[in-house]
């Protein structure tokens, strides 16, 4: 619009930390960036809670019997790390913290959509995550993060304010999920067609699609259970003809899309940081794209797969079972794509990449162990038992989790405008690797040999496989606290960021570290490089990053 | 390549969109997210509602009748008379009729309320005779009227599972003033027969097995639906203030134009409720 | 222990290997030699051994099962009741262990005999059917993991080691699409799924289909144990442990009295949900007489790990021989003896009912207060209730709490016990209130 009055001041626009300042600033803004931020901070602090729960949990079967604790607060630690980490951590972990903040930046718009639903998300969100805490001050869950039917319904635990909190968490999901979909459509700045969006708002845009259509199921299920526990209106209960099994339908419809909300955009940021590292062009685009859409759609179609031995006809356990191998295709589309980007290409191992190439390893693990628990008979010894549980924290902590810490270790720079010590990061994310294998390794072998999850106590014969698992969990843990260390005293100590400091294509990297309140200079235009070319790019900046050559030029 | 450019002028557009036509646009796939998202939160009860008629068709076939079709017509015509005069809004904004405008937005309100008035009417008459969900279910009359002895809980148990002791009152015979009629009389025989005759209906007897199910079903569906109606009645009276202070215009009617989406899936929730619950046979 | 071991080296082996090679620098090799790597890790061995020694010796056959050689493990698979030869030394000494560390004897009818997982993967095996079925998928499945998962490994190894940047280097000009490739790689997991997807359904078909014939046991799940229900002409008998025949189909009605709970037998690989007010059905044929663990593997609260049994599996006739046995058990009205005969068959059949009926769940006799109040030394005492009241407990108190526990709560306590109308008699109630008295 008024390009000319803006240009005159626009050469140096402070930072979106530097514009205002105060608590109330952080407290009522609506920029994307901060709200990005504050979700960050949430999301790791709930990310410490529910890691010493675990740990908690571990050091309880360091040894048959009772340890630390009581079987009641055992299962109480279990559920809340359980509903700290799923609906705390992981599901916002990426879409709501990281694609909060670099979604309108990748698209070179200034907000997303609806800035004030976005704020009101935030507080949704911290709503619901006060009274999953308050549920611990009131005692305690004792149900298992599913909370199923009929056992939620009964216990005498604090099940209403968890289940309210999650309600809230449902819905902060749901609106941003809402505003990312209408964010993408309608901000795609000329010359950005759906194919040339960056990779990771493909996943960031199937990811929404399964928040808007999955979680008011959820949300719908979790209001049917908290009325049961007020009023008792009946629906699960089996006395009165109710049907807890219905419950699981219900809860698994929802939860496991949730799984993808938690891997694709995990995949999507994997599938940048790789093109981005290896400098070269993503191997199979258009198939990772769909393939991101078609996990979307055929993970509504497989929940009964959590269900094999529940009492489902042995017809839907074909049809879920049958379905289910479908959705491995795609996952094995992208493992190959990504190997097959890494072919002739030029690596730059800085620790993002690492994360990524753990990502792939952990990735496989994890979905060639899903293989097993799609296999309808060998579903049947596996269910329920640590396989399973082995299976899926490979998947949600080995991958999405994983996925979580290496986008932020390529964003922190964008997003704080300083860099943090690399040589410590990299150590810290093979120390890692090694204790997240040594920790659920065992549990697969335990797992297939019948130690059934959520135990307390157990066989004396499992005790060497659940000291390894121990061991593991607490070198895990112990590092996991000084990477996020890592990153904090960066804020104090670390150099300024470049603003292209690992060589990217995308939006983000065009503007400065950190991005201006308005993500990129008011009134100047907004360069828009060919999509993962990174031919002109060198490392030879005057800030220490990555330019275009000058002779090349930056425009499409 | 596109310059970047922040909006400062237009009162109405917020300062990220492009212009007047950008936010509508947004404003309205904004929605219609949201409404795929309403439907999906509505369609868990729906899938409830399948799964239960499905394994229970006798609960279903006799409790319905305890519904007034009548009551559940009304509303319909209602909230139907009601969308109407939200899309009216609509139209009227966009021709710039402000009176027109708030003489809709004021129907639509007034509907609304209308229909909360006479579902609470209709919950009002469950509650007193005692068909509603879970463990208060103790009916004191069959669909027919014939009245139900059901037998009372002590504290802390479930008085719906005391549907085994429950039985029939057998009445003596009544003129149609409400005056007792002498025993052996013509009269009295006739209608004694009379009662006979309408007692092999199925509605005269007790209910099935595991009939405050549809009591559950129908509250929590009809009351979900109701709270989305109380939320819609927040929004038109928003929108009516709003009106009133001369905010839309042919320019800006984005709000009223959601809002009345929103009205709509409301009114076609009810159009999907009303025969599955009231019509069924 | 010493596949435990090797257990140790496999992880630490296998995960210090791909961490090192993650980065694509060389495997540093210290952490890897063999040679050298085992002797401290087994010099450390003896000493995890002897810390666990006190828990396996609770179960009395753990500790010398698990020392002997598995091909041991078919004749301690004997009938269990009649042939014990390997079984009879063990039980002499460790019962005394188990007494002495933990206060409580166990006194084992039916030690487990599989103790030591038959393979590193899988648990004993009773049964082929089934069983050999899901092993072989597993097996299949595993081999084709380690092959995907270490080609994986490798090209991600190789490519990024070949391609990493050094001065100079850049990328190579290389297509970004290959359509052919990419449909290859589509289709070929794609047959493999369909390939592993059907082998799977027909293992499960196999194991979803009870014959016809199947002998038919009642099985109840409550929290948190599981009552089975026998039948002998129109008599029934109760127990908490599951006995079938060999070679027999086998069928359970299973129905939950509580909330969710799943019967799980691994040593069958089969397991199904037990649902309230609903029946779920397992079948299985037991090929290997042995006794075998039963898990519940649905969570459903406190006691969750502590809700297992075991299946016994007799040999050819001794399962009708054990049915008369306990059916003869069960006639015993100890109001039929007098004076001290009388005390003592008080006294066993109230221990007895006591262990079998789901009581010692709950209810510890060595003073620790479990999900209920503890009996040692409770008779006579006045306790107080959640409803306000108090009394004394007594044979009044004792029978109703046993037939309408929530009439009265003792304090401190939650009212979760199930009934036990229909399932415990006058005469057992009378044994269980001398019993009481006597502890």
């Amino acid at each position: 619009m008024s390009s000319e009055a803006a240009t005159a001041d626009s050469v140096q626009e402070p930072s979106y930390i530097d514009v205002k300042s105060g608590f109330w600033s952080w407290f009522v803004t609506i920029d994307h960036k901060r709200i990005g931020v504050m979700y960050l901070i949430a999301i790791l602090t709930a990310f410490l809670l529910g890691g010493f729960f675990a740990l908690m949990i571990r050091a309880e079967l360091l040894l048959p019997g009772s340890q630390l604790v009581t079987a009641a607060t055992f299962n109480k630690l279990f559920t809340v790390h359980g509903a700290i980490m799923v609906f705390l951590v992981i599901i916002p972990g990426i879409p709501a913290a990281l694609g909060n903040f670099v979604v309108p930046i990748l698209l070179g718009a200034p907000d997303v959509a609806f800035p004030r639903l976005n704020l009101a998300s935030y507080y949704l969100y911290l709503s619901g995550a006060l009274l999953l805490i308050l549920s611990l001050f009131l005692g305690g869950v004792d149900t298992g993060w599913t909370f199923y039917t009929p056992y939620s319904t009964t216990t005498d635990t604090a099940v209403v304010p968890a289940v309210a909190g999650a309600f809230l968490l449902g819905f902060s999901s749901i609106f941003t999920g809402l505003n990312m979909i209408v964010t993408i459509h309608k901000f795609k700045p000329k010359g950005m067609g759906w194919f040339k969006m960056p990779l990771s708002l493909w996943g960031i845009y199937a990811t929404s699609v399964i928040q808007v259509l999955a979680t008011p199921v959820l949300g719908l299920t979790l209001l049917l259970l908290f009325v049961e526990r007020i009023v008792g209106i009946g629906i699960f209960d089996p006395a009165l003809g109710g049907d807890p099994v219905l419950f699981q339908h219900f809860f698994w419809f929802y939860s496991h899309p949730a799984v993808y909300i938690m891997i694709l955009p995990a995949m999507a940021v994997m599938s940048e940081l790789i093109t981005v590292f290896a400098k070269k062009h993503i191997f199979g685009y258009s198939f990772i794209a769909y393939s991101s859409i078609g996990l979307a759609l055929l993970s509504f179609l497989v929940w009964g797969h959590h269900m094999f031995v529940s009492g489902q006809s042995t017809l839907a356990n074909m049809v879920f079972s049958a379905l289910t191998f479908s959705v491995a295709i795609p996952s094995a589309i992208k493992v190959f794509n990504w190997i097959a980007t890494l072919y002739k290409a030029d690596i730059h191992l800085d620790s993002p990449m690492i994360w990524a190439l753990m990502f792939i390893l952990l990735f496989a693990i994890g979905g060639l162990t899903g293989i097993f628990l799609g296999t309808l008979n060998v579903d049947v010894h596996l269910h329920d038992t640590y396989f399973v549980v082995s299976h899926f924290h490979y998947v949600m902590m080995g991958s999405a989790l994983i996925a979580f810490f290496g986008a932020l270790h390529y964003w922190w720079p964008k997003m704080t405008g300083k860099m943090y010590a690399e040589k410590p990061a990299i150590i810290m994310s093979l120390m890692v690797f090694f204790s997240f294998n040594l920790t659920f390794m065992p549990q697969f072998v335990m797992g297939s040999r019948g130690m059934p999850r959520r135990y307390f106590d157990y066989d004396p014969r499992f005790e060497l496989m659940h000291q390894l698992s121990s061991l593991g969990a607490f070198i895990l843990g112990v590092t996991l606290f000084c990477i996020i260390l890592n990153l904090l005293i960066s804020l104090k100590t670390g150099k300024k960021a470049p603003a292209n400091p690992w060589g990217g294509t995308t939006l983000e990297w065009q503007t400065s570290s950190p991005p201006p309140l308005y993500n990129f200079p008011v009134g100047q235009p907004i360069p828009l490089p060919e999509l993962y070319e990174y031919d002109g790019l060198s490392k030879d900046a005057e800030d220490g990053g990555w330019q275009y050559k000058k002779d090349a030029g930056n425009e499409a | 390549m596109s310059h970047h450019t922040i909006n400062g002028h237009d009162a109405h557009v917020a300062h990220h969109f492009d212009g007047p036509q950008h936010q509508f646009d947004s404003g309205k796939l904004g929605m219609w997210t949201f409404l795929a998202q309403e439907i999906l939160f509505f369609s868990a009860l729906f899938v409830a509602y399948i799964v239960f008629r499905y394994n229970h068709p006798e609960v279903f076939a006799y409790a319905h009748k305890y519904l007034d079709v009548k009551y559940g017509a009304i509303n319909t015509a209602v909230l139907i008379f009601s969308s109407l005069s939200a899309a009216w809004a609509v139209r009227a904004a966009q021709k710039n009729q402000q009176k027109l405008l708030i003489a809709c937005l004021l129907t639509t309100i007034l509907c609304a309320f209308a229909f909360l008035g006479i579902k609470y009417v209709e919950y009002k008459h469950k509650f007193h005779i005692g068909t509603v969900y879970g463990c208060n279910f103790a009916p004191s009359e069959t669909p027919n009227g014939t009245k139900i002895d059901w037998p009372e809980a002590p504290k802390g148990q479930c008085r719906a599972l005391k549907a085994s002791e429950a039985k029939i009152v057998v009445e003596p015979p009544k003129a149609a003033d409400g005056t007792p009629l002498e025993p052996g009389s013509p009269e009295a025989l006739k209608a004694i027969a009379e009662a006979d005759k309408n007692s092999t209906s199925r509605y005269s007897q007790l209910p099935p097995p595991n009939t405050s199910m549809f009591f559950s079903i129908y509250f929590a569906m009809t009351g979900l639906h109701g709270i989305h109606v109380l939320a819609g009645i927040a929004v038109f009276i928003w929108l009516l203030v709003r009106a009133i202070k001369g905010h839309f215009s042919e320019a800006y009617f984005g709000p009223i134009d959601f809002a009345a989406l929103y009205w709509h899936i409301v009114d076609l929730i009810w159009i999907y409720l009303f025969p599955l619950l009231y019509l069924i046979h | 222990m010493f596949r435990n071991l090797i257990t140790v080296l496999v992880f630490t082996a296998a995960t210090l290997v791909a961490t090192s090679v993650t980065t694509a620098q060389p495997a540093t090799g210290t952490e890897e030699a063999p040679p050298t790597a085992v002797a401290p890790t087994a010099a450390a061995q003896p000493v995890a051994d002897s810390a666990a020694a006190p828990t396996a010796a609770a179960e009395p056959t753990a500790a010398p099962t698990a020392a002997a050689e598995p091909t041991a493990a078919p004749t301690a698979a004997a009938e269990p009741t009649a042939a014990k030869p390997a079984g009879e030394a063990d039980k002499a000494e460790a019962p005394k262990d188990a007494k002495a560390a933990e206060g409580e004897a166990v006194e084992e009818a039916y030690p487990f005999t599989d103790v030591t997982p038959d393979s590193y993967w899988m648990p004993a095996k009773a049964a082929d059917g089934t069983a050999n079925n899901v092993d072989w998928m597993f097996y299949a499945i595993l081999g084709l993991s380690v092959f995907c998962f270490f080609a994986i490994t490798v090209a991600v190894l190789y490519l990024t080691w070949r391609y990493r940047h050094r001065e100079g280097h850049r990328a190579e000009p290389s297509t970004a699409h290959d359509n052919v490739l990419e449909v290859v790689w589509t289709i070929i997991p794609s047959i493999i799924c369909v390939f592993i997807f059907i082998g799977g359904w027909k293992g499960y078909l196999n194991m979803s289909t009870a014959p016809g014939d199947a002998l038919e046991i009642q099985t109840l799940g409550q929290k948190w144990n599981w009552t089975f229900t026998y039948s002998k002409g129109l008599e029934t008998i109760q127990r908490p442990e599951l006995h079938v025949p060999v070679n027999r189909p086998v069928k359970l009605n299973m129905r939950s009295e509580d909330v969710l709970h799943s019967f799980y037998l691994p040593s069958f690989r089969i397991k199904q949900d037990v649902i309230p007010n609903r029946y779920s059905y397992l079948w299985f044929e037991a090929e290997t007489p042995g006794v075998y663990r039963v898990y519940c593997a649905e969570y459903c609260g406190d006691a969750h790990s502590d809700m297992k049994t075991k299946v016994v599996v007799h040999e050819r006739g001794g399962y009708e021989k054990w049915l008369n046995e306990e059916y003869e058990k069960d006639q015993v009205d100890c109001r039929e003896f007098e004076g001290q005969e009388r005390e003592d068959c008080y006294i066993s059949q109230g221990q007895k009912i006591y262990e079998s009926k789901g009581c010692k769940q709950c209810h510890s006799l060595d003073g620790s207060a479990g999900t209920g109040p503890t009996f040692q030394g409770m008779w006579g005492q006045s306790r107080s209730f959640t409803n306000g009241t108090s009394g004394s407990v007594d044979e009044n108190y004792v029978r109703e709490s046993v037939l309408d526990p929530m009439a009265k709560v003792r304090a401190g306590f939650s009212p979760v016990m199930p009934t036990f109308k229909g399932k415990l008699k006058d005469k057992d109630i009378d044994a269980l209130n001398n019993w009481m008295k006597a502890l």
